[in-house]
């Protein structure tokens, strides 16, 4: 008999939560194949994974290598059910879209990874411009794409400037009100946010996505 | 107080002893001028500061000559340690190291992405390699330039430079899914670092080798991790060491550390540099009785965004907390101090620790905190 859809959602989910990056492939193309939703394969399998795998993460149960190897199983998930999705999004649903990257000098991204994983998770539409990234490219895939959030990362001092300057940007462009500038990065504190005006800092990529919604307003009622 | 008042009460208070007198009788028990005191790799600071950039510094020797010789005479710090970087065993190895005019050397392409080209890694030679030969020259010059000094080195903690040959990412995920190829490029991160250790102390000296490993911190490792696969290879690193130069090294792990100190008390070192993250009387009364206890100046917040005073309140503080240290204590910034801090911050720490660190003795609280 074939597994009931609450039973292959909750397979899904474990998958990713207990790190079954190879096991996930099979579960998903079993999901797909019954008829279920991918959709909700997505939020409530997948994602609810990752959701539960970043709280262990805050709880101090879960650590980088775990949270690395669970999005790898809910990337493979993904690759299975994205495709079956349908075209466009519903209606009247607000997209919130967030560009991310390591600043121009730094090539240490994992932290940035992490968050635009956790980031994802929760429903962002990313934009992911990897490390060593030129301070301009930020501003100009802001533009481009029309972003509610730009995330900056740096675990060198040196590089810190470079956030600085982005945040200098986006006022010259008056890009600032509209823009939510989100920083983080081994060195980087609440001081140095208030000091070169960003909108926010976050010490991890759990937290990071509890302030990234709370500054674009996702999930509170206009 | 302001520069000016700074540079005025500095007059006060007089340098009695050169740096090794006074370790030399600080680790004996005797009474000494004030505490113990360094600063972490101040000297890409210092050459802006003094109108280079890094990458002046780096290429020629006599910039190089000129930052030391203004460091020790406005710092008072002595010495000179031409360590490995964080990623010279991955350059030396292929890793493409970029080196930018203003700033510190980074990594953009790893050498190590497939464990099938594992066994095309070489051990790199000292003697003949592009990132490795040019730094054993640079200490060969200095060892002439400056007989009386000391000239020693540094390696780097297995697990971090591992990181240099092969993504981080993927490291991390090899401790789960591939222990056996990662335990083969760990090992080989130690071979490579006490070869260069081995070749150094041949041609320029047995010294006091240095240890940095960010990566072992616990906000990256877990305590497991940490103990299956970074520890072994640490101690392997630490006992190959002591058998060149006959000395125990010292080791500073960026990061959070407090969950491993239990361990870090084991280990065969002189000294431990504690990050900022940490409060270093916890430090202090974890591992004091053990090692010298090194830190923690916040770099950033303190040294380079901070002020004068800010830094003077910091150094009062840290004294207060560890200087009774009984195996002693010694006055550092908690990691590297960083480009575009003011020399001002720099003579605030240093007058800060003649003030309130003045009249010490090892494992007691000294004379000058009664001013605190």
């Amino acid at each position: 008999m074939s597994k009931s859809k609450e039973e292959l959602l909750k397979q899904l989910s474990d998958c990713v939560f207990e790190m079954e990056d190879e096991e996930i492939i099979s579960v998903a193309q079993e999901y797909l194949d019954a008829g279920y939703d991918p959709l909700e394969g997505i939020t409530e399998g997948l994602v609810d994974g990752m959701n539960r795998a970043g709280v262990m993460y805050e709880e101090e149960e879960y650590f980088i290598t775990d949270l690395l190897i669970c999005s790898d199983a809910m990337y493979n998930g993904l690759d299975i059910l994205k495709p079956h999705l349908p075209q466009k999004n519903l209606e009247g649903e607000k997209t919130y879209k967030c560009v991310i990257g390591v600043v121009e000098g730094d090539t240490h991204d994992i932290g940035k990874n992490l968050v635009k994983i956790m980031l994802e998770t929760a429903g962002f539409e990313m934009y992911d411009l990897g490390r060593d990234v030129p301070l301009r490219n930020f501003i100009d895939k802001v533009k481009k794409v029309d972003a509610d959030l730009v995330c900056l990362s740096t675990l060198m001092t040196t590089t810190m400037p470079g956030m600085k300057k982005v945040v200098e940007m986006l006022k010259e462009e008056n890009m600032y009100e509209n823009t939510k500038v989100m920083i983080g990065g081994g060195p980087i504190s609440q001081t140095y946010c208030d000091k070169i005006d960003a909108n926010g800092y976050s010490p991890n990529a759990v937290e990071a996505v509890k302030l990234a919604k709370l500054l674009v307003g996702m999930g509170i009622p206009a | 107080m302001d520069y000016l008042e700074l540079k005025s009460e500095m007059d006060n208070y007089k340098v009695e002893m050169s740096s090794a007198e006074r370790s030399y009788k600080y680790f004996n028990g005797e009474k000494v001028d004030h505490l113990l005191y360094t600063l972490q790799l101040p000297e890409p600071a210092l050459a802006n500061i003094y109108g280079y950039t890094t990458y002046q510094m780096e290429n020629d020797i006599n910039v190089f000559k000129d930052i030391i010789g203004k460091r020790t005479k406005r710092l008072g710090i002595e010495g000179v340690n031409v360590r490995l970087s964080l990623r010279s065993i991955g350059g030396a190895v292929g890793s493409n190291l970029v080196f930018p005019e203003d700033g510190l050397d980074y990594i953009d392409d790893h050498i190590l992405k497939d464990y099938d080209d594992f066994d095309k890694l070489e051990i790199p030679n000292p003697y003949d390699n592009k990132i490795l030969t040019p730094l054993l020259e640079r200490a060969k010059v200095l060892k002439q330039s400056y007989p009386e000094m000391a000239i020693t080195t540094g390696v780097v903690g297995p697990f971090s430079t591992a990181v240099a040959i092969r993504p981080i990412e993927s490291v991390l995920k090899d401790t789960r899914k591939d222990v056996k190829n990662l335990e083969k490029l760990l090992q080989f991160s130690v071979d490579a670092s006490l070869k260069w250790i081995e070749v150094f102390t041949k041609e320029i000296g047995p010294g006091t080798a240095s240890i940095s490993d960010p990566v072992t911190c616990t906000d990256i490792l877990s305590k497991e991790q940490f103990n299956k696969l970074s520890l072994p290879y640490l101690e392997k690193l630490i006992s190959g060491l002591i058998e060149i130069t006959g000395k125990k090294p010292s080791l500073h792990i960026c990061g959070h550390t407090k969950g491993i100190w239990e361990d870090v008390g084991k280990l065969e070192i002189s000294s431990f540099s504690v990050d900022n993250c940490e409060d270093i009387g916890d430090t202090a009364e974890a591992l004091g009785d053990k090692m010298l206890v090194v830190g923690n100046v916040p770099p950033i917040e303190v040294f380079r965004y901070g002020t004068i005073d800010d830094v003077i309140e910091f150094v009062k503080s840290c004294i207060k907390k560890a200087g009774d240290s009984p195996k002693g204590y010694m006055l550092s910034s908690g990691c590297q101090v960083p480009i575009g801090t003011p020399i001002e911050n720099m003579e605030a720490f240093v007058y800060a620790v003649r003030k309130y660190g003045a009249g010490a003795r090892i494992g007691e609280m000294p004379e000058g905190t009664r001013d605190a």
